[in-house]
């Protein structure tokens, strides 16, 4: 029984720093859906795009980390914008399904890149901004330093974020989503509005990518499927801020972070195969089910 | 004046003189052959017909199984042909749900597992029957995407997606974790039914079972069932304001939709002869929903098309039936390698979502759409350049 | 209520007329009979090969008359094979696919395998002495097929497995081939999926025809092509993995040969290696994949480290396949129990990732095959310094001495050979070893009868072998992770259990 204690201490430590990628995701997500009204399948492959572009800048032609960092969210963000421009554009009046599909297809383009292009070097890894950890007692739960720095983005993206949409560019998008052709008309470029969105969107999974990348071996479609897998608890950290609240979404990260990690207790991976996948689930049909406006609302309760 | 050639083939009154005054009679209408608007096909039309689907019956019946054919097919190429055929019956499935209901499934593949463990598991452990096991197979399918059918009619269609997207990493991973049905990762045997051992025969049983299938779906969009179904995509309210039970002919459409993912299922682990849970991953998820959307979601023909396409893509045969093409004509035979850089394994990961997003953005009608001149034309109909066209993907998503 | 307008269907003669053709294909079904099939393995499986000693291998070489016989369908014995595979939940029941059960047919005594009841016993009647079936092999040419995995998630650059293949055999050809037949190499992509292994041996088996098939490595590939090549007579070569699976039985099937150790078979390696002198005053860590092919592995190794170490073996668990989230985890309880050896038995990335999110230093050791290879030593320093695999093969440090390698590696690939190049090199010499000793009379049945009488082949890359059963394999090569070289570097060679 004890053990079981120990696990979930560790367990909640290590949901709640993992848990700071998904709210990077899901934040992305929440951004695209204000501003758009899609759900952004593409989100993730943001990430594993910046990922790969740093992991080329700094292994492959040698250049100095905070280099590679920014070129990673370039590349990121030119992503998104080819997103925005080639297939949110033209569909921008076709029925919401429609554009999920649409970005399933911009991931799977991007993972088949992915494929492609890094076949040959199968095992893959960055090194982290720093090495160091340390256990954090009673718990002894491995701690390191870079999910700290994660986390610590995290904080400053969101606080980023809450002034950016009381700034005159971030009330604008608000302003082109609730009504584009009265912003149009005040003189706000819904075109422009949209780029600037999915460019931030773009920069937020970047950030989720290229810092989560180093903590363990990745290959193509790390961040979506494979072993960072974040698109899914992402999305299921939106749905808990109600697609609306971004601190709702910081929140819903990290909730969904540490119930993630329950799945890794030994009594329930010995008993349950697949464990992490079988609670993610029972989860997500537990919040749609009961709650499906969201739980974390915020401001936003009034939406 | 033209009435000059009409009133002279007017049969007079004997004797009675034609006033144009007094007498308004309008020209005989000459008699039609056909009622208006109906155009039927001359002989050498017909003729033209009856080749192309005389052919089109060859490639379908006779090639893939070396029968009244010049060239023979190795048995591992007759076993992707059969693959292609399973793959259409899974398209299939997806499209009575994404093409007529508007629901989109992102973890379909758990659906066509399901079926493929359950039979494997009645063949070999339980020693039944492939026929029962099928049925079995089938109905278990239904069951299963009645269940999600439910969950479906509390949530909208983006969430739905996001829940389907959970359930197929929770089949994957727990429901074909249970290592004492699904035999781990070693994975289950699933023999083949007696007689269907060879590749060419079984071809033929999953030829048959397409063809039930699209039987079963035709039917099905023909009925009353499928007329409400096409309301209920259109606007729920409005097809509940006419009386039509959302709720029922919903959980229909997902209950079909599981059989035919289920016989799907079950083909394919006698297809494989063994099957493993890792081959049900996201990867097969996300084409199915490439088949379904590229082959066309109005389209039936198309989506058979489409799947068969992925199916034959997969597998690398189309990369060495083009490759073969090419080097035929004289180029070099490892066209995608040497002149794009592009090795034959990937081919398949880069030009599917591509296809998608073409599809999605520039063709919504898919493949069904670009071949629909061709399809009105063998049914009979003038040939006509512009058939099919659609605007845009009419799925459609009320509330989000 | 209006009717809605009746629109148009134009796609009802489509699907009519598909259904029509539909129905003739089935009456087509029953009409044109059954096709011949696939020639080749099914014809002249008849021979039972004269004069094969029992030695063990119980009815394996012999008895194959239920290929060519029981299922008239013309099918490659699938009628018999499938039957027998599905043994059906009988403890560790189907042995063989084929149905050679051990009663087998002719001078077969013996019952090394344990012939599953499902399966068609057609090995009574005694099919006429034929020349053997001889399919992949002409007066001039041997056809053998090669299978790995190259794309999927297996940590081997696809580049490196394209190289290493035929190196050898190019060798081979150059110097006029094997009893004057040159050697044709088939290599096909697994993809690290053992249905797709399956289907890819397949093809090589039935439409390729080849001789033999030889598997690259991956566990679970090659027991399913192993399993397959049993069903339809073809010799299957490959190094030694697991020896039996739930489910499945054993893996010594007809026709299959381990050329080098099994993972239980190095037990004993591991457990003397955590008594020894380095590493004799630490506690020890048994730390095994959930894959069920290891389960036998695993209790055999808790056992043996049980009563070798005693008390120091202080964690024994099971981890999951594919963790990369749960790595902290692994890594937690690692280095709370306080383990200073390492006994690993998971996939290399899994190494990797667990060794990166450990706070505490060990020692890694454990069986072969795939963790000992350079890009795992690349990748995973400085976590993985000095720790120490067995390995197949000597490490590139010794092999880069062997003259005739490197310049058969170079002269097909004008490149400087790579582990994978040794890895595949070795496995090939060792084919062409047990080619040559055959002779000029090649069929599959003296190819194994072969085998089976001379047991013993040395060829001075993998270490030798000894065929008392079908794991011949009797020594393997102990590497060491040297984090400044950057690679795997040799410790002893041929060290026996």
């Amino acid at each position: 029984m004890s053990q079981t204690l120990d696990e979930l201490g560790v367990a909640a430590v290590t949901g709640t720093l993992q848990g700071a990628v998904y709210a990077l995701v899901a934040l992305g997500i929440v951004l695209v859906y204000r501003a758009s009204g899609v759900f952004n399948f593409a989100q993730a492959e943001f990430g594993t795009t910046g990922l790969f572009a740093a992991y080329t800048a700094k292994e492959l032609w040698g250049w100095g980390y905070p280099s590679a960092f920014a070129f990673g969210i370039a590349a990121a963000v030119a992503m998104g914008l080819l997103t925005e421009r080639l297939v949110i554009h033209p569909l921008r009046n076709a029925p919401r399904v429609t554009l999920l599909v649409a970005t399933a297809g911009v991931a799977l383009t991007a993972i088949g890149l992915q494929f492609w292009q890094f076949n040959e070097t199968l095992v893959m890894t960055m090194p982290k901004i720093d090495d160091s950890f340390f256990l954090v007692p009673p718990f002894d739960a491995p701690v390191t330093v870079q999910q700290l720095i994660t986390f610590g983005v995290l904080i400053a993206a969101s606080v980023a974020l809450a002034l950016f949409f009381r700034s005159p560019s971030g009330l604008a998008i608000v302003a082109a989503q609730q009504e584009p052709t009265a912003a149009e008309l005040v003189g706000i470029s819904v075109r422009r509005v949209s780029m600037m969105t999915w460019a931030m969107a773009a920069v937020l999974g970047g950030l989720a990518g290229i810092l989560a990348g180093p903590n363990t071996t990745f290959s193509a479609a790390f961040l979506s499927f494979g072993g960072g897998a974040a698109l899914l608890p992402g999305f299921m950290a939106a749905v808990l801020a109600g697609m609306r609240s971004m601190p709702g979404a910081v929140a819903g990260g990290i909730t969904v972070g540490i119930v993630e990690q329950m799945g890794t207790l030994t009594i329930v991976s010995e008993n349950v195969p697949g464990a992490r996948a079988a609670v993610l689930f029972v989860f997500l049909l537990a919040v749609l089910l009961v709650a499906p406006r969201g739980i974390y609302l915020g401001k936003a309760a009034v939406a | 004046m033209s009435t000059t050639e009409e009133t002279a083939t007017i049969p007079r009154a004997t004797g009675a003189p034609t006033d144009a005054e007094t007498t308004a009679v309008l020209a005989p209408v000459p008699a039609a052959a056909t009622p208006e608007g109906r155009w039927r096909p001359g002989r050498a039309g017909w003729l033209a017909r009856g080749a192309v689907w005389l052919a089109v019956a060859w490639l379908v019946l006779a090639l893939p199984a070396n029968q009244l054919s010049p060239i023979t097919i190795g048995p591992a190429d007759v076993d992707i042909a059969s693959r292609a055929v399973i793959f259409a019956i899974g398209g299939l499935s997806l499209h009575v749900l994404l093409g007529w209901c508007g629901q989109i499934s992102l973890g379909h593949q758990a659906f066509v597992g399901l079926g493929a463990f359950t039979s494997a598991y009645l063949v070999t452990d339980l020693g039944m029957s492939f026929w029962f096991a099928i049925a079995v197979a089938a109905g278990f399918g239904a069951v299963q995407a009645t269940l999600l059918g439910m969950v479906s009619l509390r949530l909208t269609g983006l969430y739905f997606a996001l829940v389907t997207l959970a359930y197929g990493a929770f089949a994957e991973n727990t429901l074909f974790g249970i290592t004492s049905l699904t035999g781990g990762e070693g994975g289950k045997p699933a023999a083949r039914p007696p007689g269907f051992e060879s590749p060419e025969n079984y071809y033929y049983l999953c030829l048959a079972f397409l063809a039930l299938v699209i039987w079963l779906d035709w039917r099905l969009t023909r009925t009353k069932g499928g007329r409400a179904m096409a309301a209920l995509r259109e606007n729920p309210r409005v097809a509940s304001a006419y009386g039509i039970n959302v709720r029922a002919y919903t959980l229909m459409a997902f209950a079909v939709s599981g059989i035919f993912a289920g016989i799907a299922g079950s083909l394919t682990a006698h297809h494989d002869e063994i099957i493993v849970k890792s081959s049900f991953d996201f990867r097969l998820a996300l084409t199915f929903v490439l088949m379904t959307v590229v082959g066309g979601l109005r389209s039936r023909v198309g989506v058979v098309i489409g799947s068969a396409f992925f199916a034959i893509l997969e597998e690398g045969a189309f990369v060495a039936m083009v490759e073969g093409l090419i080097g035929g004509l004289g180029f070099t035979p490892t066209f995608f390698e040497s002149v794009i850089g592009l090795p034959a394994e990937f081919v398949g990961l880069v030009v599917g979502p591509i296809l998608l997003l073409l599809t999605l953005t520039l063709y919504p009608g898919g493949i069904g759409q670009q071949i629909a001149p061709i399809t009105r034309w063998l049914g009979g109909r003038r040939f006509d350049r512009h058939a099919g066209a659609v605007r845009e993907v009419e799925v459609d998503d009320v509330r989000a | 209520m209006t009717r809605p307008a009746r629109t148009r269907t134009p796609h009802r003669p489509v699907h009519l007329a598909v259904s029509a053709v539909a129905v003739l294909s089935l009456t087509l079904l029953g009409a044109c009979g059954q096709k011949a099939g696939v020639a080749g393995t099914g014809a002249g499986s008849g021979a039972v090969g004269a004069g094969v000693v029992a030695d063990g291998f119980g009815g394996g070489v012999g008895a194959r008359g239920s290929l060519g016989g029981g299922s008239g369908s013309g099918s490659l014995g699938g009628g018999s094979g499938s039957g027998s595979l599905s043994g059906g939940g009988s403890g560790d029941g189907a042995g063989g696919g084929s149905g050679s059960g051990g009663s087998g047919g002719s001078g077969s005594s013996g019952k090394g395998t344990k012939g599953g009841s499902g399966g068609s016993d057609a090995s009574g009647t005694d099919t006429p002495a034929g020349p053997g079936d001889r399919t992949g092999v002409t007066d001039s040419t041997i056809r053998i097929g090669i299978h790995a995995p190259v794309t999927g998630a297996a940590a081997i650059p696809q580049q490196s497995f394209e190289r290493a293949v035929g190196v050898y055999f190019d060798a081979v050809n150059r110097a006029g081939g094997i009893n004057g037949r040159k050697v044709e190499v088939l290599f096909r992509d697994d993809g690290f999926d053992p249905n797709k292994a399956r289907t890819e041996c397949k093809r090589l088996a039935e439409q390729d025809e080849v001789f033999l098939l030889v598997g690259g490595g991956g566990a679970d590939q090659i027991d399913a092509c192993a399993r397959y090549a049993a069903s339809v007579g073809v010799p299957y070569i490959s190094g030694g993995v697991h020896e039996t699976r739930p489910g499945l039985g054993s893996l010594a099937v007809d026709t299959y040969f381990a050329v080098t150790l099994t993972y239980e078979q190095q037990i004993p390696l591991l457990v003397r290696l955590a008594k020894s002198k380095d590493l004799a005053g630490e506690d020890v860590a048994l730390v095994v994949a959930d894959n069920d092919s290891l389960n036998n592995f695993y209790d055999k190794a808790a056992a043996a480290l049980g009563s070798g170490v005693g008390d120091r073996l202080v964690l024994k668990r099971r981890i999951p396949k594919n963790t990369t989230s749960d790595a902290p985890s692994v890594g937690t309880s690692i280095c709370s129990s306080g383990a200073g050896v390492v006994v690993w038995n998971a996939s290399p990335s899994t190494l990797l990732n667990v060794s990166k999110a450990m706070a505490c230093t060990v020692t890694f050791i454990g069986p072969g095959l795939t963790n000992g290879l350079n890009i795992v030593a690349d990748v995973g320093c400085p976590n993985l310094d000095d720790a120490l695999f067995y390995s197949p093969f000597p490490g590139l440090d010794v092999m880069r001495r062997d003259n005739a390698f490197v310049s058969a590696y170079r002269q097909k690939n004008n490149a400087e050979p790579d582990d994978i190049g040794a890895a595949i090199y070795g496995l090939e010499k060792l084919v062409g070893a047990m080619l040559v000793a055959t002779g000029k009379d090649l069929s599959r049945e003296s190819f194994q009868a072969t085998i089976a009488q001379r047991k013993k082949f040395e060829t001075g890359v993998f270490p030798p072998t000894s065929f008392t059963s079908r794991f011949g394999g009797t020594a393997m090569h102990l590497l060491r992770a040297d984090c400044g070289a950057g690679e795997f570097v040799t410790v002893r060679q041929n060290e026996r259990p």
